[in-house]
């Protein structure tokens, strides 16, 4: 079940292993991204796409903007 | 959460454009600071007479509230607070704001030092332009000849 997450739970759930998936644009991705993110911008998201995710982790999703 | 939260938190970022100089960069972090309740009195002994005279003000839960100057805090009462000499909600910038833009819009405006804080209000420091100007490689002297 999805929920949001400030920076804080961001930083204790990586450090506890979690994945983090940055879904913006290729191009916004290689200008900056959180270390250890990677990228399956949200267009491109599916079951495939997504098949590498470890489901017995939590997976944290981020894109741009302010929460 | 989003990234740009992350980068106002003053956190890292990987990428092509996170070696780029950012406020967070050139913001000293030294500097002095105080809570609102406090007294001003005794103050300036402990504040720099040239220059950087600035004291950032926080509430008790290290959250930027206001600023001061040494000349307002001589010209005060002897038993003001430094909630009542302050300037309520400075300006500030993120950490993450890239540093050669704000020290443009800085000079462009007069301003000579900035507050930076995080999204959430806590102190990073204060940025000064001439160091920034410096750490940009930037000749202050000649633009102000041209």
């Amino acid at each position: 079940m999805p929920s949001d997450v400030g920076v804080s739970q961001v930083q204790q759930m990586l450090s506890d292993g979690a994945q983090l998936v940055d879904v913006l644009p290729e191009r916004e991705y290689a200008e900056l991204h959180l270390p250890g993110a990677i990228n399956i911008p949200l267009k491109t998201m599916t079951g495939v796409t997504t098949g590498m995710m470890d489901r017995s982790l939590p997976v944290i999703v981020y894109c741009h903007d302010y929460q | 959460m989003g990234r740009a939260a992350w980068a106002a938190s003053a956190l890292p970022l990987e990428g092509a454009l996170a070696s780029l100089p950012t406020a967070s960069d050139a913001a000293r972090r030294e500097v002095f600071t105080c809570l609102v309740s406090d007294p001003i009195e005794g103050m300036t002994d402990f504040m720099d007479p040239q220059g950087q005279d600035d004291c950032i003000a926080l509430n008790e839960h290290g959250i930027v509230m206001g600023r001061t100057r040494r000349r307002v805090v001589e010209a005060s009462s002897v038993g003001a607070t430094v909630e009542e000499i302050m300037e309520i909600g400075p300006t500030t910038v993120r950490p993450d704001e890239p540093l050669a833009a704000l020290v443009g819009r800085m000079r462009r405006r007069g301003v000579q030092s900035i507050v930076v804080a995080t999204l959430d209000g806590r102190l990073v420091g204060v940025l000064y332009r001439d160091e920034a100007e410096s750490l940009l490689g930037i000749d202050a002297s000649a633009i102000e000849r041209e």
